[in-house]
């Protein structure tokens, strides 16, 4: 079976970056896209602007999603995901340096797989991703 | 109020006229008019001044942590994929950016804290004490024998508190108690609950390094701190403070050097 394609979306290059490592590290076959602001999320996800080649950036089976991201808020493409009615229920996994309770309490109402703090520790992050490997969100290599 | 009785030509008295001067009342009616509307204004624009510095200092907090995961990330990298490369002094450095990076860190989510105990609402209700403390002990491996000795001493009488908050309080209390002994000392805590006419008081005594009489004021201010760096960032105590006084009570503390700390929050009774 072929990965399916992962979105990212995040501001932060060197978040971003360190994804990448942790993508390599925890070896997780499905390739990444990275969209740098909620604007781009939306884009991406209906495959329009510099988005419509869909073989190059193909409907991802996972949004990892950043909350604090520039245009509109992660909360707010959250809140647009779960209205469309083509990708309402694809699974999206909260990515947030916050970990303020009304945050979690919020994504969660709206229909969230998982909440992830974001670690110092690089190697958290392989940590993460093996549990969203197990989860079956992600695909290992091999 | 003046009077006068009105004669006609005769001499004949026609009327009794009063006059009463009322310009003082309007102009205190304006004056308290003038005032209320005066303070209207002034609590409104209070509001939207504190509402953008609670704003302000989310917003830095948050942003402040980004470049220090990528410190700490970074480090890390070099930490995992270069270390052969690396001579001692150099692999030491390595360690002091990632600790002084964690310590950052530190202090910024307990000043997001704070700025949560600020804005958070705080809903009273009865708390039983107790039962608090009980489920508290039992989550924290690291405060039972051997490590330390805990007792709750006697009954507690329920408070009008927030439970959440509460426990905040006393994770914070336990933690200081606890860090601070001299070095071989097994820490012992002893709490137990005071009533005061309308208001029950809770103690938490420690055998600990104790606290200098200069320094009883200072310590519940933020990022205060008696110790080393590395023993807290001095927003512990901040934090019991506020949010003590946001359900309504007070804090204080006794204590003198080498003779362990006596702190105490007092609550409304039930």
């Amino acid at each position: 079976m072929k990965a399916k394609t992962v979105l990212y979306v995040e501001d932060e290059e060197h978040d971003a970056f360190f994804m990448q490592v942790a993508f390599k590290k925890a070896q997780v076959a499905n390739p990444l896209q990275i969209v740098v602001d909620g604007l781009q999320a939306i884009a991406y996800l209906q495959g329009t602007g510099p988005f419509a080649n869909r073989e190059q950036y193909p409907l991802p089976s996972l949004v990892l999603l950043d909350l604090n991201i520039p245009c509109l808020s992660g909360i707010e493409v959250l809140q647009w995901l779960r209205k469309d009615p083509e990708l309402h229920d694809l699974p999206v996994v909260i990515f947030s340096s916050s970990s303020n309770l009304l945050d979690i309490a919020k994504t969660k109402e709206l229909g969230i797989q998982c909440y992830l703090v974001k670690p110092h520790d690089p190697h958290e992050i392989v940590i993460q991703l093996e549990e969203l490997i197990k989860d079956g969100l992600l695909l290992a290599l091999k | 109020m003046s009077g006068a009785i009105v004669h006609d030509a005769t001499g004949k008295p026609l009327a009794y006229v009063i006059i009463n001067d009322i310009s003082e009342r309007k102009q205190a009616d304006e004056q308290i008019h003038k005032l209320h509307t005066d303070l209207q204004t002034r609590t409104v624009e209070l509001q939207e001044t504190v509402d953008e510095l609670e704003h302000f200092s989310y917003t830095l907090t948050h942003d402040m942590r980004a470049p220090l995961r990528a410190l700490c990330g970074f480090a890390q990298l070099i930490q995992d994929d270069s270390l052969q490369s690396l001579d001692e002094t150099a692999k030491g450095h390595l360690d002091n950016i990632k600790m002084s990076a964690a310590r950052m860190d530190t202090m910024i989510t307990d000043a997001l804290q704070y700025s949560w105990a600020l804005r958070g609402d705080v809903h009273l209700k009865p708390v039983n004490v107790s039962s608090l403390l009980n489920e508290l002990l039992a989550s924290a491996p690291n405060i039972h024998p051997p490590h330390a000795h805990i007792f709750l001493d006697g009954d507690f009488p329920l408070v009008l508190g927030n439970k959440s908050g509460l426990t905040q309080c006393f994770v914070s209390l336990l933690d200081n108690a606890i860090k601070f002994v001299t070095p071989g000392t097994t820490p012992r805590v002893r709490i137990w609950a005071e009533t005061r006419a309308h208001f029950v008081r809770i103690w938490v005594e420690d055998n600990g390094t104790g606290i200098p009489k200069e320094y009883h004021e200072r310590i519940w201010e933020m990022f205060q701190r008696l110790g080393k760096p590395c023993e807290g960032s001095g927003v512990g105590l901040a934090i019991v403070r506020k949010v003590v006084q946001r359900m309504g009570g007070r804090v204080g503390v006794e204590s003198e050097p080498d003779d362990g700390s006596r702190f105490w929050i007092e609550l409304k009774g039930v």
